[in-house]
């Protein structure tokens, strides 16, 4: 009898045991599945804001992502839709107030959008004017508020907030990463510099009447990009509403014949394998025998010149002559080493590929040596010109802000002492040759010119250029590359009848230098009254 | 083990036992109304933050509009007639070939 009493104390004190476990188990998990659920919550809404903001070197916003909202109406509820859609119409100027009108009226329909994008104060609004039957929906959008600057560089997102095109598209994952943290990702660029390079590479275009055109500026030492414009512009905020052309980006993303700007490197090719002297002399009106197809110059200079006289003068038959010398094998291995026989690995959506025939004959090889033949993007010409910066090496461009003190990576192309002689006949060119025209007093250019005829896939045609123009400067503390495009020019009169690079980009990069200089701590001298005329 | 039968016989031990369970339940019930209010306050907390933050950046988008270059250097020329200083030209009215 004891005996089954105790058992079914046993009994009753084990199931009390376990009741009082239950809820001491209970009472351990309930502030972690609180946890739970809160971050589940937090993940609702976030792909949109989880975007970080673009901020360029000064910290100056250039990209972000504001919340938005759809305005919906379920018509059955809205009692007066004249009256509904005269208010609607005094907050969002760009409605269609008799189609709005006729959408609320419609009392089929249970669910109608009145109005897309509308912004926060906009709501507010609409909610202040109190109209029976409106809805919202979250709309979060990708904003770029200096609207069409910088688009090209920044590009835009789609409406799942992917990038698709820019820094937005060849950013996409660090953009993603850096937001889900709160930060934001700074870019190298200076909203300064390239307002004042989209400026006066909008008016270069305009004078010339072209097609369309280009311009990156450089910090040569870092590698960084301070501005990359292309012509014409688009809104990036609206870039369904740009026609294509307009989004194509004519620095980084299309590839030219850059033409005569090439010429630097073949000079320095031949001086740095020894295949020249300095006092060389070299008769110009005498064509190059190219595996039996004879190059000519344009206009030879009589008589005879130095590699200097070649380079000023912008000498097709010298240049052609130093390459032949060269031989292919070694065009080829130096342009590689140029970064322009490979795709440039820029953080945007549009890199060009290059183009430079694998095969070369004698003819190609002496025709790349001043500019025909190969094709590449102006951004990958102005990496390749950051040689005549460093001394030899190269940087490679990028559109991040490099911190300082971080160690920049370069490659070796060429010996100190070539580039630096180099870039003295460059700053010859500007002084005294086709690059006249950008010479601004205290900035010391140096820089070359290149007027390239489009191929056509048949033949090049004479009524159609690239003209060109890249520059370094300061000469005598190199530093920065500028290098400017204009495709296509006409000969108007704005610019002398002519279309070459010395008539059209070259004073264009001369009026960007001058203007950018202050921001640059250079000094320039002061045009007097009444000086250029924009 | 014999003290413990001892409780486990007394009279008292059911009730005991009862007002122990019933403190415990009491205490449970009040623990979660209370983890669930906290919850909610967060909640709340968090999505007015998420609001500022939101605003923040749409106040701070509007700013830089208002500032970008564009639009101070057309408020300059209009209305203070000032505009960026011309360079000077290398070659007036020289266009070289």
């Amino acid at each position: 009898m004891i005996a089954q009493a105790e058992a079914r104390w046993r009994i009753l004190a084990m199931a009390i045991l376990v009741g009082f476990a239950i809820i001491a188990l209970r009472v351990i998990t309930l502030p972690l599945l609180v946890d739970a659920r809160a971050s589940e919550r937090r993940d609702i809404d976030a792909p949109a804001f989880t975007r970080a903001d673009l901020v360029d070197r000064n910290d100056v916003l250039l990209a972000t992502t504001i919340p938005g909202y759809n305005l919906a109406a379920d018509p059955r509820l809205v009692f007066e839709p004249e009256k509904a859609a005269r208010e609607l119409k005094r907050i969002l100027p760009d409605l269609d107030q008799a189609q709005v009108a006729r959408k609320l009226a419609d009392r089929s329909r249970k669910f109608v959008i009145v109005a897309n994008k509308i912004t926060q104060r906009q709501k507010q609004a609409i909610l202040a004017v109190g109209v029976a039957g409106l809805m919202f929906e979250d709309a979060p959008r990708r904003a770029y508020p200096n609207g069409v600057l910088a688009a090209h560089a920044l590009g835009f997102v789609n409406r799942g907030f992917a990038g698709v095109a820019g820094v937005e598209r060849g950013l996409d994952g660090v953009i993603r990463k850096a937001g889900q943290s709160g930060a934001h990702v700074r870019l190298s660029l200076d909203i300064r510099l390239q307002y004042a390079l989209e400026q006066e590479l909008g008016a270069a275009v305009a004078r010339a009447n072209a097609e369309g055109g280009a311009g990156v500026l450089l910090d040569g030492a870092t590698g960084e990009v301070l501005a990359l414009a292309s012509a014409p512009q688009f809104d990036p905020n609206r870039p369904g509403a740009g026609d294509d052309p307009a989004k194509l980006n004519r620095a980084s993303g299309a590839i030219y014949e850059m033409g005569s700007t090439i010429k630097p490197f073949t000079l320095a090719m031949a001086m740095q394998d020894g295949l020249v002297r300095h006092d060389e002399p070299f008769t110009p009106s005498t064509p190059v025998n190219a595996g039996g197809v004879m190059l000519k110059d344009h206009d030879p200079k009589p008589g005879q010149i130095t590699i200097r006289d070649a380079l000023v003068h912008s000498s097709n038959t010298v240049m052609a002559e130093l390459a032949l010398r060269l031989g292919a094998e070694k065009q080829r291995a130096y342009l590689d080493e140029l970064g322009l026989l490979r795709r440039l690995p820029i953080e945007m959506g549009e890199s060009g590929q290059p183009f430079a025939p694998l095969r070369t004959t004698p003819e190609q090889v002496g025709r790349m040596g001043f500019g025909h033949g190969a094709m590449m993007s102006l951004l990958q010409m102005a990496g390749a010109y950051t040689v005549f910066v460093n001394a030899g090496e190269r940087a490679s461009p990028t559109m991040l802000a490099q911190v300082s003190g971080d160690p920049v990576r370069r490659t070796r192309v060429f010996d100190p002492i070539v580039a630096q002689e180099v870039l003295l006949m460059m700053r010859d060119v500007v002084m005294i040759g086709t690059g006249k025209t950008a010479d601004i007093e205290g900035l010391e250019i140096a820089g070359k010119t290149g007027t390239a005829e489009i191929f056509d896939g048949r033949v090049y045609d004479p009524d159609r250029q690239v003209s060109s123009f890249i520059a370094v400067f300061p000469a005598s503390a190199p530093r920065f590359v500028l290098a400017l495009a204009v495709m296509e020019p006409a000969r108007t009169q704005a610019n002398g009848g002519q279309a070459t690079a010395a008539a059209t980009a070259a004073p264009a990069a001369g009026r960007v230098a001058a203007r950018i200089a202050p921001f640059l701590g250079l000094g320039v001298e002061a045009a007097p009254a009444g000086g250029l005329t924009p | 083990m014999n003290s413990m039968f001892k409780m486990l016989h007394s009279r008292a031990f059911t009730p005991i036992a009862i007002l122990v369970a019933a403190v415990l339940m009491v205490g449970l019930y009040k623990t979660k109304t209370e983890a669930h209010a906290a919850r909610e306050r967060i909640e709340r907390m968090t999505l007015a933050n998420e609001a500022s933050r939101a605003e923040l950046k749409a106040l701070r988008a509007e700013t830089q509009y208002l500032e970008s270059p564009a639009r101070v250097d057309a408020l300059s020329r209009h209305l203070l007639n000032m505009s960026p200083p011309e360079p000077p030209d290398p070659n007036a009215g020289e266009r070289a070939p």
